[in-house]
């Protein structure tokens, strides 16, 4: 009798157990980073810069935007990141120039040749290098954008994949863009006031 | 008058004898209670059920916190994911619209040069 009831005990006690770590297992899932065979390789460029940014958004990721309804008025980025699949985004700058080495850039460009891209900006300059590539979906809409930009002092690499209109790329580009670049310019005005 | 109260006190306390049977009847009576009892909830059962409603109750609530916990961990995270998409976008922004000035001087040199 006694024995049957330690059974019992011991039963519940390890469904309770089995179940708790189960919950337990779940809430501790984290979601896995999207993996880029595009740039895979390129976080070597981090070495030596000064300050570097990686940004490595995936769906499940994108789609917890705005889902708590406090990302303010404007709702226009949320909206873009629910349409997108994937945003990667690697940014280094450095202190000095030289401190990559370019031919390392090039086999990032090489990979862009094969696998459909548009080329749609190819900028070979003295100092600066860009490519800017696109893949179209079948409603004429950008399923894919690839930017690798080469400044002597910094690199970028960007991939976003999902459905983004040329007025989307517009918008980030101007509305993005722009605010980065004003606060750019005015951090070069604190430096100039400084300087004085 | 103590004497009366006494005399009432000792014949209201009297010991008096059980009436025949009662106490055969007052075992039975104590005896089908108790069958009845063990009928409708056995002890074994009963300690089943204690386990299994405090089991119950536990899971409750270790549920509910952790739901609040995974509400809280997921508006971390959503709160995380904006600030990296308003970096990234920044950095696709910033990269574009340089590219973007870059064309259009180019372009206006070139105008000025045909002219």
């Amino acid at each position: 009798m006694t024995g049957r009831i330690g059974m019992t005990r011991m039963r519940v006690m390890m469904a309770v157990a089995g179940l708790l770590l189960a919950a337990g297992s779940i809430w501790a899932m984290e979601p896995l980073q999207q993996k880029d065979d595009l740039f895979a390789g390129a976080d070597k460029f981090s070495q030596g810069a000064k300050s570097s940014t990686e940004v490595n958004l995936d769906k499940n990721m994108l789609g917890l935007m705005g889902k708590f309804g406090d990302e303010g008025e404007d709702k226009s980025g949320s909206e873009l990141a629910k349409r997108m699949d994937f945003v990667i985004v690697r940014s280094y700058e450095y202190a000095e120039e030289g401190r990559y080495n370019i031919a390392d850039v090039e086999q990032f460009r090489k990979r862009l040749e094969d696998g459909g891209w548009s080329h749609v900006v190819k900028e070979r300059g003295e100092r600066e290098n860009t490519d800017v590539c696109v893949k179209l979906g079948p409603n004429g809409e950008f399923s894919e954008l690839v930017v690798i930009s080469a400044e002597p002092k910094e690199l970028t690499f960007v991939h976003l994949k999902g459905h983004m209109s040329a007025e989307d790329l517009m918008k980030v580009s101007t509305h993005y863009g722009v605010r980065e670049g004003t606060q750019k310019a005015k951090d070069k005005e604190k430096d100039k006031e400084k300087m004085k | 008058m103590s004497d009366e109260l006494e005399q009432e006190l000792k014949e209201g306390l009297r010991r008096v004898p059980a009436p025949d049977g009662f106490a055969d009847r007052v075992m039975k009576r104590a005896a089908r209670k108790e069958r009845l009892r063990i009928r409708v909830m056995p002890q074994r059962v009963s300690y089943v059920w204690q386990v299994a409603v405090a089991a119950m109750v536990l899971l409750a609530v270790l549920f509910g916190v952790g739901e609040i916990a995974q509400r809280r961990e997921e508006r971390r995270k959503a709160e995380l994911v904006e600030h990296q998409f308003d970096v990234a976008m920044r950095v696709t922004g910033k990269t574009l619209s340089g590219v973007g000035e870059r064309i259009s001087k180019t372009g206006t040199k070139d105008e000025r040069g045909e002219q």
